[in-house]
């Protein structure tokens, strides 16, 4: 079991990662994985070894995600860009600073749906086949989603 | 079929930049890309979009722990067993207290 726990304890700053980017902000974000981990912890005799457990993880984390959102009955629509500057990383070189703040105000303009998808591929690394078990969606609605998604990033920063 | 031929969709221009593509089909999209200008601008955008997103929420610190988890959940328990504790011996004065007043009341 404590085995098992410190192969959840790995994917900690990936789970966070994956929270700030979807709330932008980052107390949501820990609140996020707080719930997301004791959930976890409580139904981890649930989890089979072997199985991809940052999948699971995630699963999890999403589901938990659209619960709260369904609870409080809105939608992220707008999110100020003081909340944005907060969650980010610079290092120093303000023209790759400039674009990756355009980038995460473009990034928290997207649908939630187009959101997920390209985070989980993207900013995670997940597998198309992944991201369709994760959200519960086809995989090919995974690809449309990703598609529409990226050309809109790419309108809003390249074009 | 010509490989140069073969129909690519949007769908595996992003296959292939997720490297979600076999070998083989990985090589028929390159050939395709490097040939297409627009194509290639495409594949670049959405390899640096990536590149981005990894950067902008790249989170270096852990928040907590499961011991912190573990800790925060019996912080919370010994709380809860305290302001219970705490009302219980309000409800008890309480009642003593009626007890006592009765008393003095009927045996001034």
């Amino acid at each position: 079991m404590n085995n098992k726990k410190s192969l959840v304890e790995k994917h900690i700053p990936a789970l966070r990662r994956y929270a700030v980017a979807l709330t932008y902000d980052t107390s949501k974000a820990d609140d996020l994985v707080q719930d997301c981990l004791e959930r976890a912890l409580r139904k981890l005799h649930l989890w089979q070894t072997g199985s991809n457990l940052k999948a699971w993880l995630f699963t999890i984390m999403h589901n938990l995600f659209i619960n709260t959102q369904v609870r409080l009955a809105r939608l992220p629509k707008m999110v100020s860009l003081d909340a944005v500057s907060d969650t980010l990383k610079f290092n120093g070189n303000v023209e790759q600073g400039t674009e990756i703040y355009e980038l995460a105000v473009a990034v928290s303009k997207l649908p939630i749906d187009q959101k997920n998808v390209i985070l989980l591929v993207g900013l995670e690394g997940f597998g198309y086949k992944e991201v369709s078990n994760i959200l519960g969606i086809p995989l090919g609605t995974v690809m449309s989603r990703l598609h529409r998604a990226r050309e809109k990033l790419r309108s809003q920063l390249y074009c | 079929m010509n490989k140069e031929f073969q129909p690519i969709s949007d769908a595996h221009i992003h296959a292939y930049v997720d490297d979600e593509l076999n070998h083989k089909r990985r090589d028929v999209v390159e050939d395709y890309v490097v040939t297409l200008p627009v194509k290639c601008a495409q594949v670049r955008a959405y390899r640096k979009i990536n590149e981005l997103m990894r950067q902008s929420f790249n989170m270096d610190q852990i928040p907590y722990k499961h011991s912190d988890i573990a800790s925060s959940r019996s912080d919370a328990a010994s709380n809860f067993r305290l302001v219970r504790r705490q009302k219980t011996v309000m409800l008890l004065g309480i009642i003593i207290g009626m007890i006592l007043g009765w008393f003095l009341i009927i045996n001034p």
